[in-house]
């Protein structure tokens, strides 16, 4: 698997497809759930390989961890500059509601969607806690995605859930009403 | 376990990026590429554009004539003379006049008439 790493960062493109066959869909997953917007996901998805295609030469090492945390921090920084984007289009756009007005929808069965309550939680948690608990990345994996110390992810993580327990309850109660 | 966390445990993962997938990546990829060799190409149209525009206005040459002169290339105009001109009867005289230098006796004064 390190050879394969290696021949990605030689420019091989038989690896980088496989490299992309490995994480096209773990990646459109995280991203779908950071966007809400699956659609938005798969265009990510693909900057995020048109990038790691371009940009392998510069992975410094060779396992298969730290290309894959590589990858997921590059598709982190491509769903945050969107986030970016969506602020500034809010802000000129007053007939957007903001994400703490967003209204809930189940779906056929009456359920909440993960994504809809996902959606507002705050970007600077809801990116941790999507990797702990639904990439199921380790702690120290997410720190090294994200550039933090351990025990800041492991906080953002809780207060990620903390906030994603109050909007299911309110939705609950909401749609129970 | 608790209702807002099974929430989480239900999510199914969405079923995966589309079929032409991996097309659409890679035609991705070659329009990067593209857009490089064009940018390459326009920067180096741009190099040569300017390096003909400073070549037809001699800019960057060092401009003649404005250096120093070396004192080999000097030329020394003697002031030991003094022309002097006087008319009378319609005739024009003029008188070349030594100057004597250092205390040295001047040599007779040349005359002509024209």
């Amino acid at each position: 698997m390190d050879d394969l790493i290696a021949k990605l960062k030689e420019g091989d493109e038989a690896a980088f497809k496989e490299v992309m066959a490995m994480y096209k869909k773990p990646i459109y997953h995280y991203l779908s759930l950071l966007m809400g917007d699956r659609q938005l996901a798969e265009e990510l998805t693909q900057d995020t390989f048109v990038k790691v295609y371009f940009k392998a030469r510069t992975l410094k090492c060779d396992s298969l961890p730290a290309a894959k945390a590589w990858i997921y921090t590059i598709a982190t920084n491509l769903a945050r500059s969107e986030f970016r984007k969506k602020r500034i289009r809010r802000v000129f756009s007053l007939s957007e509601l903001g994400e703490a007005q967003a209204s809930y929808r189940p779906d056929v069965e009456g359920k909440l969607l993960a994504e809809q309550l996902l959606a507002m939680v705050p970007e600077k948690w809801r990116v941790p806690l999507v990797m702990k608990e639904m990439d199921n990345f380790s702690f120290e994996e997410i720190s090294r995605v994200l550039n933090k110390p351990v025990g800041t992810v492991k906080s953002l993580v809780f207060r990620g859930k903390d906030h994603l327990r109050k909007q299911f309850l309110d939705a609950e109660g909401a749609t129970h009403a | 376990m608790r209702e807002w966390q099974q929430l989480l445990e239900r999510q199914e993962e969405p079923g995966g990026p589309g079929r032409d997938f991996e097309e659409r990546v890679f035609a991705k990829i070659r329009r990067v590429k593209r857009r490089r060799q064009a940018g390459i190409g326009l920067a180096a149209a741009f190099a040569a554009v300017t390096v003909a525009v400073l070549a037809a206005f001699q800019i960057g040459r060092p401009a003649s004539g404005r250096a120093p002169l070396r004192a080999a290339d000097k030329e020394e105009v003697p002031v030991s003379e003094e022309l002097f001109f006087a008319t009378s009867d319609g005739r024009t005289r003029y008188t070349l006049q030594p100057v004597a230098l250092g205390g040295s006796q001047a040599p007779q004064a040349a005359s002509n008439q024209i």
